[in-house]
């Protein structure tokens, strides 16, 4: 793209930018507030570009090049009976769905009791007014810290706000059944979802999010998730990607931890064109522990970006982080994962690891591991590999007869698993397996394994 | 006269780009024998059993070996353990995320697919496998872990004997199947070799020492020295290693 044209289409994004989001102005008035800051923020930022460090490795060009509108993302008619490959079993009676960034409330049905849980849309006011306390919880953990945003597209989905949910699990409430978030996108556009999950003290739910493309066209997903964890509370939250291969997906997930919290998230990016996940953990509270997983699995010329801040704000806590990828073709990866541990934050124990299975010469990975440590007694440790698979473990499958395509796909799966088994839905598991196959070279036989495999 | 199994003839083998190990070997077994191979460390036997089961880091250089009237030399490593090979290793590999019981029908499947035969259902395969756990005086849960890991050495060792019975080969090649395991253990490895070993079929033991020797009797004892069998006898010659030693036998 020449210099000028780029310059112009960052111009118009920009600009498209401020009109929709002037005119989807929230009327509760601590959220528009936040929206205001938003609009403010992306001025002062400006459109993202590649001397920004977090940026340097991202590709712009297909959101330039498609995605100057915002006003076209629409609902459109989806037959619940075209979903069921997204569907987990598990969380049949509770299923919250958007298409194109919209709530579909026929594609929705919850049976959990709203005693428990309140799952309210930001886009019914009348709604979102009922609950109490929503000014509080709005100024403090919507778009927190808006002001000093990094995240150009965060900003954006701030401004643009449409559907966005708010999930609150009441305090005590221990949910057994898994609520699944699905986004689908089918259309071009570029879409906005959110969801503010918020764990009263002491609570504890399973979720997991789906993003889902139904089309083979460009689209871009730009998802915000917040969430603040209370003490005692629990969170496992899972992330499946699952777009078609044209889309797009900018993900910023934020985590605030307070005491003896406990969170457990794996990110599986498992298609799509290219996906970037900006994820922030706050531990603002001593106890609390968040393990932050991921898996990517990319061929052709699929990217996927990973920048994960972990930042230990106090002491007596615990992190680890474990992201996997496996590249073939001309796959691109970077992983840029820090860990922060403040001044003071005495007893904090932290671990990251990073390993990429590169199966082909073409494809390539940037692995920028970091620790930033101002405190003395703490426990960190990471690691970062990049190899192919080892020869002798394929050598040991095929000494008991085992074909040597079969062995390459088994050990492949077999680098996934760890990964794949903190998933904790079993039907999501066996899904990612399945998808994790799909995408590994068609030479690798993969019918027979998957009808070998459980 | 028995039906022969395999025959080493003036075997040179080296690892690839290496030094030459392996430096003329014969060796010829015949249905329903055992044999021993004993050496020194460096003298070849890890070399041997590495070249038998096509492991691609080692080549050979020279020589021939016929297996069941086929060129060993020109097979695969899948080929071969299908062809009916079998080797323990000395160091099992630990495979995260691979089911054991699914692994071992996999393997039993393959095996059954390359000689055209019927493929087993979990639910007939299941059977077959509760009848060798018992012998090896192993727990099905075994079955449910991944393959050998977070094994013990005891446990991977069991695990491999495990394989070879359920892949019931014509050749069993032993490398050093005695190493890190106590005596419960070797007696269990020990009872699931003899149960494996019939007239139709052959063992070939690799081992450093000679305390296998005493649970698992050989019929023919082979000393390997600088990549040659330089000294072979009955099982006598074990014990005779034992008290002597490989320098004076090598000698």
């Amino acid at each position: 793209m020449q210099l000028e044209e780029k310059k112009k289409k960052e111009i118009e994004f920009l600009e498209k930018v401020f009109r929709a989001g002037s005119s989807t102005l929230s009327n509760i008035s601590p959220i528009a507030d936040k929206q205001k800051k938003a609009v403010e923020r992306i001025s002062e930022l400006g459109f993202p570009n590649r001397k920004i460090e977090d940026w340097k490795y991202y590709d712009f060009s297909p959101i330039l090049d498609n995605f100057l509108s915002f006003d076209t993302c629409k609902i459109t008619q989806i037959e619940k009976e075209s979903l069921k490959d997204f569907l987990f079993p598990e969380c049949e009676k509770n299923l919250l769905v958007t298409v194109n960034g919209h709530f579909s409330e026929k594609l929705s049905n919850f049976s959990f009791s709203k005693e428990d849980i309140s799952i309210l849309n930001f886009n019914d006011p009348e709604q979102l007014k009922s609950y109490q306390g929503l000014d509080d919880l709005v100024e403090k953990y919507f778009a927190e810290g808006i002001e000093n945003e990094s995240n150009f597209f965060k900003a954006c989905n701030t401004a643009l706000l449409s559907n966005a949910f708010l999930l609150k699990v009441k305090e005590g409430v221990q949910l057994k059944e898994t609520l699944q978030i699905l986004h689908i996108s089918n259309e071009h556009c570029f879409n906005q979802t959110r969801s503010l999950i918020h764990l009263g003290a002491n609570s504890k739910i399973n979720i997991i999010v789906t993003y889902v493309g139904l089309a083979e066209i460009p689209f871009v997903n730009n998802a915000v998730i917040e969430t603040v964890l209370e003490e005692g509370s629990e969170l496992v939250l899972d992330k499946i990607q699952d777009d078609t291969q044209k889309g797009i997906l900018l993900y910023d997930l934020k985590a605030k931890l307070l005491k003896n919290s406990r969170f457990e998230y794996s990110s599986l990016n498992l298609k799509a064109n290219s996906s970037r996940d900006k994820i922030s953990v706050d531990i603002d509270e001593e106890g609390a522990h968040a393990d932050i997983n991921g898996l990517y699995i990319l061929n052709g010329e699929r990217k996927a970006h990973n920048v994960i801040t972990v930042n230990h704000n106090v002491g007596n806590s615990t992190s680890s982080q474990l992201f996997k990828g496996i590249l073939s073709d001309k796959a691109r990866a970077e992983f840029n994962g820090a860990i922060n541990v403040a001044r003071d934050a005495n007893g904090t124990d932290a671990e990251q690891m990073n390993r990429h299975l590169v199966l082909s010469d073409e494809a390539h990975v940037d692995s920028r591991p970091q620790l930033n440590i101002l405190a003395d007694d703490v426990k960190c440790a990471h690691g970062s590999t990049i190899g192919d698979l080892e020869e002798d473990e394929i050598f040991y499958l095929l000494s008991r007869g085992i074909k040597k395509d079969d062995a390459l796909a088994m050990l492949t799966l077999s680098f996934c698993d760890e990964v794949i088994q903190k998933v904790k839905i079993e039907s999501a598991r066996q899904h990612i397996k399945n998808m994790a196959l799909e995408n590994l070279d068609t030479q690798m036989h993969k019918a027979n394994i998957v009808h070998n495999l459980r | 006269m028995s039906e022969q199994i395999i025959d080493i003839k003036e075997l040179k083998a080296d690892i690839v780009d290496g030094d030459q190990i392996l430096k003329g070997l014969n060796l010829k077994i015949n249905a329903g024998e055992i044999h021993a191979i004993m050496g020194p460390n460096g003298s070849g036997k890890s070399t041997l059993s590495k070249i038998l089961s096509g492991h691609p880091a080692y080549e050979i250089t020279d020589g021939a070996i016929d297996f069941q009237g086929k060129d060993l030399v020109e097979m695969e490593a899948d080929e071969r353990a299908n062809s009916g090979l079998f080797m323990a290793f000395q160091y099992p590999l630990e495979i995260a995320g691979v089911n054991n019981l699914e692994f071992l029908r996999m393997a039993y499947n393959s095996k059954q697919k390359y000689l055209g035969l019927e493929e087993a259902d979990p639910l007939d395969f299941d059977d077959l496998i509760e009848e060798k756990l018992s012998l090896l005086n192993m727990k099905s849960d075994f079955l449910d872990r991944n393959l050998n890991e977070g094994f013990s050495g005891g446990e991977k060792k069991k695990n491999e004997i495990l394989q070879m019975l359920v892949l019931n080969p014509k050749l069993v090649v032993l490398d050093e199947i005695d190493s890190g395991l106590d005596v419960d253990a070797l007696r269990a490895v020990a009872a699931g070799i003899n149960a494996y070993k019939s007239e139709g079929n052959a063992v070939l033991m690799i081992t450093h020492y000679q305390r296998l020797l005493d649970y698992v009797k050989p019929d023919f004892v082979h000393i390997l020295s600088g990549g040659k069998i330089v000294k072979s006898g009955d099982s006598s010659l074990a014990l005779e290693v034992e008290k002597e030693g490989y320098d004076l036998l090598a000698a």
